[in-house]
């Protein structure tokens, strides 16, 4: 099992919690996500789930105008957002409690 | 092409970004335009940062639009429809889709486009007008102008690449034209100007000989009269001769004989056949052939009344020809008939009066005394 599978699992979470800390276009998010450690997402993935969530309802999306480059296209989150943001934060950290926990029992750890 | 130092292009990422819409096509408009939009300014802002190909860091255009459609939740892609898009759109998805794909080969298309500009100008242009044999000046001068129209209508499509018009309908249709004209001019070139009549000459038709009267030629000179000596070194009157075909030889050369030279009489014989290859060629004026008419140019050679006779080599050679030698060969000296070893060793009978130079016979040898009663021999006697 190697982290991508890992990812696409919790990629939403991900994403939105990226959003969630700051509005931002694609690849804006993808560097931030590589940023905090999650090298092997790839950046159709993000793209796609940014545009999954805000077909769902859970972000805001607007265009940000620029001279010298094409536009931008921001994802914002709003308040359904917040929402599965906080209840899919709770399942991932009792699931990893939990992990945690079996792991420590087989004397691996962190 | 894995060279991580190459920083790809700006046109490069333009044609990833149209393949992999052309992969998404199917999708309405607006799914298509939420997910591609921007992409190619993120495209190229991640290319810049870091280092690689577009296909080494982002995957095959294909495999991008999949993983777009999957993560955000669409279905797959249908099967390609021929009908969708209609077949520019089509091609156009398809050159994009290669080109991103190879990005190095397709760098090299784009460097070379204009020398197949100028070649489909050439092309498209000259070969009809060498088609209808019109070369010189003017040809030339219409051909430059088919090569600078061509690179024109090159140029134009490249800075207009969606705009449907007259130009880029006469654009797409120099590729074809010029495309289908490269196997003519390449048979052209190698079949029709190796011959001798090739494009632009005129052929020289071949010339008329007629058959029979064109005379002897020995070595280079023409021949037109022939005196023979038979082997004692007689002149020899009204010879025939004939080649190695059958073919009677004839002196006439019709193509450079005019009516007041020296021609050859023609002979019937009994059967009324005509013959030209009687020699010598009987001079019209003096009716000989022998004599030289005043109509002899100065240095002709006067033939003799007679050479030498022939004297043939001794040698291994038939003597059985009676062609005239003046002298025989020496006559085989005939081996003495061959007495007979029976006859010779026997003691001649009084009784035996046959003679003996009849075919002896092989006779027994017997007791001489006995020999001539019991010997079968029918001749004797």
């Amino acid at each position: 099992m190697d982290a991508t599978q890992l990812v696409k699992g919790v990629l939403d979470l991900a994403v939105l919690a990226v959003v969630a800390d700051e509005d931002g276009y694609g690849y804006d998010v993808v560097r931030r996500l590589r940023a905090a450690g999650l090298d092997e997402v790839g950046d159709a993935s993000v793209y796609g789930t940014l545009r999954r969530l805000y077909s769902a309802g859970a972000l805001t999306s607007y265009v940000v105008p620029s001279d010298e480059g094409p536009h931008r296209k921001y994802y914002g989150i709003n308040k359904q957002g917040r929402q599965t943001l906080e209840l899919q934060g709770k399942t991932w950290a009792g699931f990893a409690h939990t992990m945690d926990g079996l792991l420590r029992t087989a004397g691996v750890t962190a | 092409m894995s060279d991580t130092t190459v920083i790809p292009a700006r046109g490069d990422v333009a044609a990833y970004v149209a393949a992999v819409r052309s992969a998404l096509a199917d999708l309405p408009v607006e799914d298509v335009e939420d997910l591609t939009q921007g992409m190619e300014a993120d495209l190229t802002e991640a290319v810049s940062e870091g280092s690689g190909g577009l296909v080494e860091r982002f995957g095959t255009p294909t495999a991008y639009a999949a993983e777009l459609r999957a993560a955000a939740g669409l279905p797959a892609a249908a099967p390609r429809r021929l009908g969708g898009g209609g077949l520019r759109a089509r091609l156009r998805a398809d050159h994009e889709s290669w080109a991103a794909n190879h990005p190095g080969l397709a760098g090299w298309a784009r460097e070379l486009a204009p020398l197949w500009w100028a070649l489909r100008g050439v092309l498209v242009v000259g070969v009809p007008l060498r088609v209808m044999l019109y070369a010189g000046m003017a040809g030339a001068l219409l051909t430059l102008g088919g090569v600078a129209a061509s690179v024109w209508l090159g140029r134009y499509r490249r800075q207009h690449p969606d705009e449907r018009s007259w130009r880029s309908a006469l654009n797409a249709i120099g590729d074809v034209a010029g495309a289908l004209l490269v196997p003519v001019a390449v048979w052209a070139w190698f079949f029709l100007l190796g011959s001798t009549s090739g494009l632009g000459q005129i052929s020289t038709p071949p010339q008329y000989a007629p058959p029979d009267d064109t005379g002897l030629v020995s070595g280079t000179t023409s021949v037109t009269q022939i005196y023979a000596y038979d082997a004692q070194g007689r002149r020899l009157d009204d010879v025939r001769l004939f080649d190695q075909d059958g073919h009677p030889l004839s002196a006439w050369d019709s193509t450079s004989q005019t009516d007041t030279a020296v021609g050859p009489d023609r002979w019937t014989d009994a059967g009324g056949r005509t013959w030209t290859n009687v020699f010598p060629v009987v001079d019209q004026d003096s009716g000989q052939g022998w004599s030289l008419g005043p109509g002899a140019a100065e240095g002709m050679w006067h033939p003799p009344m007679s050479i030498d006779a022939l004297v043939r080599n001794l040698g291994p050679l038939d003597p059985a020809t009676t062609d005239g030698s003046v002298t025989e060969p020496p006559q085989d000296v005939q081996p003495p008939a061959p007495a007979p070893t029976g006859g010779a060793t026997a003691a001649p009978t009084p009784g035996a009066t046959a003679p003996t130079t009849t075919a002896p016979t092989s006779v027994p040898t017997n007791p001489a005394s006995g020999a001539t009663s019991s010997a079968p021999s029918a001749s004797k006697g």
